[in-house]
């Protein structure tokens, strides 16, 4: 009973904290000590409840505990009741956990880095509303509750993004999110009326965890061999792909880096966009009974991770090149849900978490040291002037790129494991490749912006490292970063972390299928995708230590692909070269139209004063034509009523 | 309480408020007789509701309390009412409390107050007899009434154009009554009643009647149709609609777009839904509306997107809407019916939200463009707040009230619509997002990038600071207009309207089923009538 409260205040307690601050009491010494309070008191929850669930079933752990609770009906109509409900199990202890974690940091870590911008108590709102909207995703039971999340997470985003209001380019990224985003929710929405007409609920346990449920959406045929199953399925993985920037609706990431370094970290690497992850891991089921829409899952994010890296090459801006890398990574999970092995894609997105928002924030120091210079060709040899920030990114580096015993190495292993078994050798072998190239791209930006000699003095000279909080929180990040792989595995305690979610994922989705491990016959996996990083990483040192005539050099030899990747496979060029203006165009083209129709009034008062023309000369002036209408209209109506009768 | 007694009191409340109306001078006397009546009108609408609830009689009929007057033995005046008469009634009251209200904040003491506050009691008492009406000369009467004060409010307070708008107003309105006058007259004239009641029982009960009985009776009932789609409006009859929405005063637009307007979805309700169903040639014309309804969302959408001024922006997001709700009333779903009559009152706040903050950018600026170099809010927080919960709520964002509406909508119209009519009403929930967020980035973003030292991505395509207004890259012939921002923001006391309006929403949204169960339509009382 207590937990079923204590779950209410995990949740709103960002809320209350977002609503405070944006509403009168606006004194700004306290305005982050209220945020960063109730943030602490949902991490305190989230933990507590991880801490409950994370027994591991079948080794006699009392904890494998899950929960759910009622609160109210939301809406019944025509036999379908609809309850705001809350379940708990290991998938949401650790999204919450990863939440409201890396949201704490990012709390923390703002006060130094938002303390020189305008809007201090409006960005604390905005974040600790999106943490409320995050949680409420995370937390529902069922498919309604969760769009609310799903929504208002797009919402908070979209207000991040946007938050720099005098940037044009800001306006224009937040709208891009939310209008692409809003598409893809197009497909979560469709969805949810198709399983509320079709199934008659909406809760999790009903539709897509309830086997009868499965089969008989699946006995329903839709096109061509398709059943309802796949459709919904499909429609699911749209909005999917939409929040997690799968290709090819995630040129929205890259745009939404105009935001503040914080936010990038936290919605835009950490949490929101796995958002996605998280509803295929939810409704696993459908998925696993749809072979269609998970090899759908498979290709996207080959292609995505593919694309994400290519990109990453050239790139020159900071933030940037770390977006295409969040990208990247989320194709890997979606590697792992595709090929049906949920808990390592869960597991990956756990490391991910950390990393990547290490790497963002540290990003986010020297961005804000250097008055938000971005472009890395201006950068360099400030490790000098920032160890810190430095240290910290180069473990970040070294945990994304796959060096063990840091955390990327375990999670990113365990996929392309899962891919080789799961799907064809071509998809893994490419999915190494992304590796190599994510080693690459990630140390030439930390040979670029860290070591080398300086190539703006004027900016180099401006490189401190100010606040003391940013820092900490950068240390606290790089710990976490180069622990947390050991959760997945080591020799003391074995699978731990996906063994902690077979409640969620039954043995068979997990690492042990068909009676035996995963990793028979994989050995030679491991050493061959270290050897592939540490030859990105010596290939990158190569390349960009130094000044970068090697580069040039390359990019003149091999400009068909490097104009392909520079130009980020033309995706955006798609949507603003011919998308965006055939609407436009259609929009200013039935504009005109329609003032043609409102014109047709016009014709209306022609049609009368014609009229008024034609019958007003009837109307004689003379005494005369009056009797002559007189007579003729008196024998008109005579014969009528002679002929009628 | 007898409900003969409760339905003149609801009648009469607005009657009485009008007739004291024109006695009292001081139009502060006027604001609070006009808005306290109102409230004890919604406070008498909901206690019938609730008593509906628990009067199980009331609720297992089809609700129409008849009580007539007779004047003649086959004309009687008769009023009757059901939830849904009840739900609009309680919307009326509702969506005039904010119209009054806004009214008394922004309006100073004179004669044009006076007319204002008389002309907006006046739609109320229409509309409220409109709704309440069981006979169809009472009917056709309210519904003619309820667009008098518009037409005089555009012609006497209207823009440059007023006299043009105000007649275009006036020869759509009057072509659609006058269609819906002759449909009303072959009925009574068929049948031998004017009871709405008994007229809808014999189309229903004698289909197959020869000449008279079934194509007249169908003729007169697409000609009744015309009328309300003209009102509501529908794709090609809404030339009125740019020009009303955008010259009336905002106080009036209030109600007229949030209210006045829907009344073509009760008048569709009441007259046609259980017809659509019983007989042939209007089931067949239902398709119609349906493809005319779809056409509407698409093009209101796009043409919406287009607009270069706040108030058309929301007339023709508004009018892409209404396509929506009219799907709803016209598809053969009781649920979906449910959610149309629901969104009647959500989208009516969201729009009468949008048309107060456009009237405060006039204010703050002079100007309603969204044609302005640079964000024109940035220094106003509360402007800008509003802006995006309004926006949010008009796109349907959840969990507001219009998100719930259009949802249970949805669910409704699946499988009840040709599956070709469902995806094209869904592109609603997207395009409606199109052109309200286009509002609030012309608004309150910046224009033209602000900051010198903002770097640009190497590869980017355009050069810092060359950037084009988004629309002016394609409509070169619009030139920018340099409205310097607003260095004020929004009065408090306006401040509060809206964050009332803002809280309701949330409340409609987050706890449908208060109202849900008010406005549910008996599946029993529609399935006995088919």
């Amino acid at each position: 009973m207590m937990i079923k409260y204590a779950i209410l205040v995990l949740l709103f307690a960002p809320l209350v904290t977002a609503i405070i601050n944006r509403g009168s009491v606006r004194v700004s010494n306290f305005v982050h000590i209220i945020a960063i309070l109730g943030m602490g008191i949902s991490f305190a929850i989230s933990a507590f409840l991880f801490y409950n669930t994370m027994g591991v079933a079948g080794a006699g752990g009392s904890g494998t505990q899950t929960y759910l609770f009622h609160y109210y009906t939301l809406v019944s109509f025509a036999n379908f009741n609809l309850n705001f409900s809350v379940y708990v199990d290991q998938l949401t202890t650790v999204m919450l956990l990863v939440v409201t974690f890396v949201s704490l940091m990012v709390h923390i870590y703002s006060v130094g880095y938002m303390s020189s911008y305008k809007g201090f108590a409006r960005y604390y709102s905005y974040i600790s509303f999106f943490t409320f909207a995050m949680m409420l995703l995370l937390l529902a039971e069922n498919f309604l509750v969760l769009f609310v999340g799903w929504e208002l997470v797009g919402f908070s985003s979209y207000l991040l993004i946007g938050f720099f209001r005098h940037r044009y380019r800001a306006g224009l990224a937040a709208s891009k999110a939310f209008l692409i985003n809003r598409f893809a929710d197009l497909g979560l929405y469709t969805a949810i009326v198709l399983m509320v007409v079709l199934t008659g609920s909406l809760s999790y346990s009903d539709t897509v965890l309830n086997a009868s449920a499965l089969s008989k959406l699946a006995a329903m045929p839709f096109l061509g061999g398709l059943s309802y199953l796949d459709l919904i399925a499909f429609l699911i993985l749209l909005s999917a792909v939409g929040k997690s920037a799968q290709f090819p609706l995630h040129t929205w990431l890259l745009d939404a880096m105009e935001g503040p370094a914080p936010i990038s970290a936290l919605i835009h690497a950490a949490t929101m966009v796995t958002a996605g992850v998280y509803i295929i891991a939810r409704s696993y089921p459908m998925f696993m009974l749809s072979d269609t829409v998970s090899i759908v899952i498979v290709v996207l994010a080959v292609v995505t991770a593919f694309v994400g890296a290519t990109s990453a090459l050239f790139c020159r801006d900071i933030k940037r090149i770390l977006a295409f890398s969040t990208m990247s990574q989320l194709g890997y999970m979606f590697m792992a849900l595709g090929t049906g092995y949920y808990s390592i894609a869960i597991f990956h997105l756990f490391t991910h978490a950390f990393f990547k928002a290490l790497l963002f924030l540290s990003a986010g120091v020297v961005a804000k040291t250097l008055h938000d210079q971005l472009d890395i060709t201006k950068m360099g040899g400030l490790l000098k002037r920032m160890p810190i920030t430095g240290a910290t990114f180069f473990i970040g580096a070294l945990a994304i790129a796959g060096i063990p015993p840091l955390a990327g190495f375990f999670s990113k292993d365990l996929i392309v494991i899962s891919l080789f078994e799961g799907a064809p050798a071509v998809f893994a072998w490419v999915s190494l490749f992304t590796a190599f190239l994510t080693s690459v791209y990630m140390f030439r930006l930390f040979f670029m912006v860290f070591m080398g000699k300086p190539r703006d003095a004027k900016l180099h000279s401006m490189a401190e490292e100010k606040s003391k909080t940013m820092g900490f929180v950068l240390i606290v990040l790089a710990f976490f970063s180069a622990v947390v792989g050991l959760l997945g595995y080591s020799p003391t305690s074995g699978f731990f972390f996906v063994e902690m979610l077979q409640n969620v994922f039954p043995l068979h989705h997990n690492l042990h299928h068909e009676g035996g491990s995963l990793l028979e016959g994989t050995g030679w996996i491991a050493p061959v995708s270290i050897a592939i990083v540490v030859l990105g990483g010596l290939l990158s040192a190569y390349l960009y230590r130094g000044d970068l005539s090697r580069v040039s050099m390359l990019r003149q030899r091999f400009s068909l692909f490097t104009t392909l990747f520079a130009r980020e496979w033309y995706v955006d060029t798609l949507l603003h070269k011919i998308i965006v203006p055939l609407f436009a165009y259609l929009s200013l083209l039935l504009r005109s139209i329609d003032a043609g129709v409102r014109g047709l009034s016009i014709f209306s008062s022609i049609a009368t004063r014609f009229f008024g023309f034609l019958f007003g000369s009837l109307q004689g002036r003379t005494i005369s034509a009056y009797a002559t209408w007189f007579v003729l209209g008196n024998i008109v109506l005579l014969f009528s009523v002679v002929f009628w009768s | 309480m007898s409900y003969s007694i409760v339905l003149p009191l609801v009648l009469s409340i607005p009657v009485l408020t009008f007739a004291v109306l024109v006695l009292v001078r001081n139009t502060n006397h006027m604001f609070v007789v006009a808005i306290s009546s109102n409230i004890v009108l919604l406070g008498v609408s909901l206690y019938v509701f609730f008593e509906r609830m628990s009067h199980t009689n009331f609720n297992t009929q089809l609700s129409f309390v008849y009580m007539g007057i007779d004047l003649l033995p086959n004309l009687a005046f008769g009023f009757a009412a059901d939830g849904i008469s009840m739900f609009f009634v309680a919307s009326a009251a509702i969506l005039g409390i904010l119209s009054l209200w806004y009214a008394a904040l922004t309006m100073s003491t004179g004669k044009m107050t006076y007319y204002l506050v008389l002309g907006t009691q006046f739609m109320i008492l229409a509309s409220v007899g409109f709704v309440l009406s069981a006979d169809i000369f009472s009917f056709y009467i309210f519904w003619e009434l309820t667009i008098i004060p518009v037409f005089f409010m555009i012609g006497i307070w209207g823009g440059a154009n007023r006299f043009y708008h105000a007649m275009t107003l006036f020869m759509y309105t009057a072509a659609g009554t006058i269609l819906m006058l002759v449909g009303m007259v072959l009925l009574y004239v068929i049948y031998g009643t004017n009871s709405m009641g008994e007229i809808l029982s014999s189309v229903i009960g004698r289909t197959a009647d020869g000449f008279t009985g079934k194509y007249i009776p169908t003729l007169a009932l697409m000609l009744i149709t015309i009328g309300f789609l003209v009102k509501l409006p529908i794709l090609p009859l809404h030339g009125w609609l740019k020009g009303t929405y955008t010259e009336l005063p905002t106080p009036a637009v209030i109600l007229v777009a949030g209210f006045i307007g829907k009344l073509g979805i009760y008048g569709l309700y009441r007259m046609n839904s259980y017809i659509f169903n019983a007989n042939e040639i209007m089931s067949s014309g239902t398709v119609l509306i349906m493809v005319l309804a779809v056409a509407t969302i698409i093009y209101g959408s796009i043409v919406a997107f287009a607009q270069k001024d706040f108030k058309s922006l929301i007339a023709y997001g508004s009018f892409a809407h209404i396509g929506v709700i009219t799907l709803g009333v016209v598809s053969h779903s009781s649920v979906a019916l449910e959610g149309a009559i629901y969104q009647v009152l959500t989208h009516g706040l969201a729009v009468a939200g949008l048309f107060i903050i456009a009237d405060q950018s006039e204010k703050l600026t002079g100007s309603t463009s969204l044609r302005s170099v640079r964000g024109l809010f940035m220094n106003s927080p509360r402007f800008t707040f509003f802006l995006v919960v309004f926006a949010m709520a008009f796109l349907g964002l959840p969990p507001m009230g219009t998100f719930t509406s259009e949802l249970i909508l949805f669910i409704g119209l699946l499988g009840n619509v040709n599956i070709y009519i469902f995806i094209g009403a869904l592109s609603a929930v997207f395009l409606s997002a199109v052109y309200a967020i286009f509002l609030v980035q012309n608004l309150i973003f910046a224009q033209k990038d602000g900051s010198p030292e903002w770097s640009m991505p190497l590869f980017s395509k355009t050069k810092a600071g060359a950037l084009p207004n988004y629309y002016n890259k394609f409509d070169s012939s619009e030139e920018l207009s340099f409205v310097e921002p607003s260095t004020t923001d929004i009065p408090v006391n306006v401040a509060v309207l809206l964050g009332v309006m803002g809280v309701s929403l949330l409340a409609l949204g987050l706890y449908p089923e208060a109202l849900m169960e008010l406005i549910k339509v008996n599946p029993l009382t529609l399935r006995s009538f088919l």
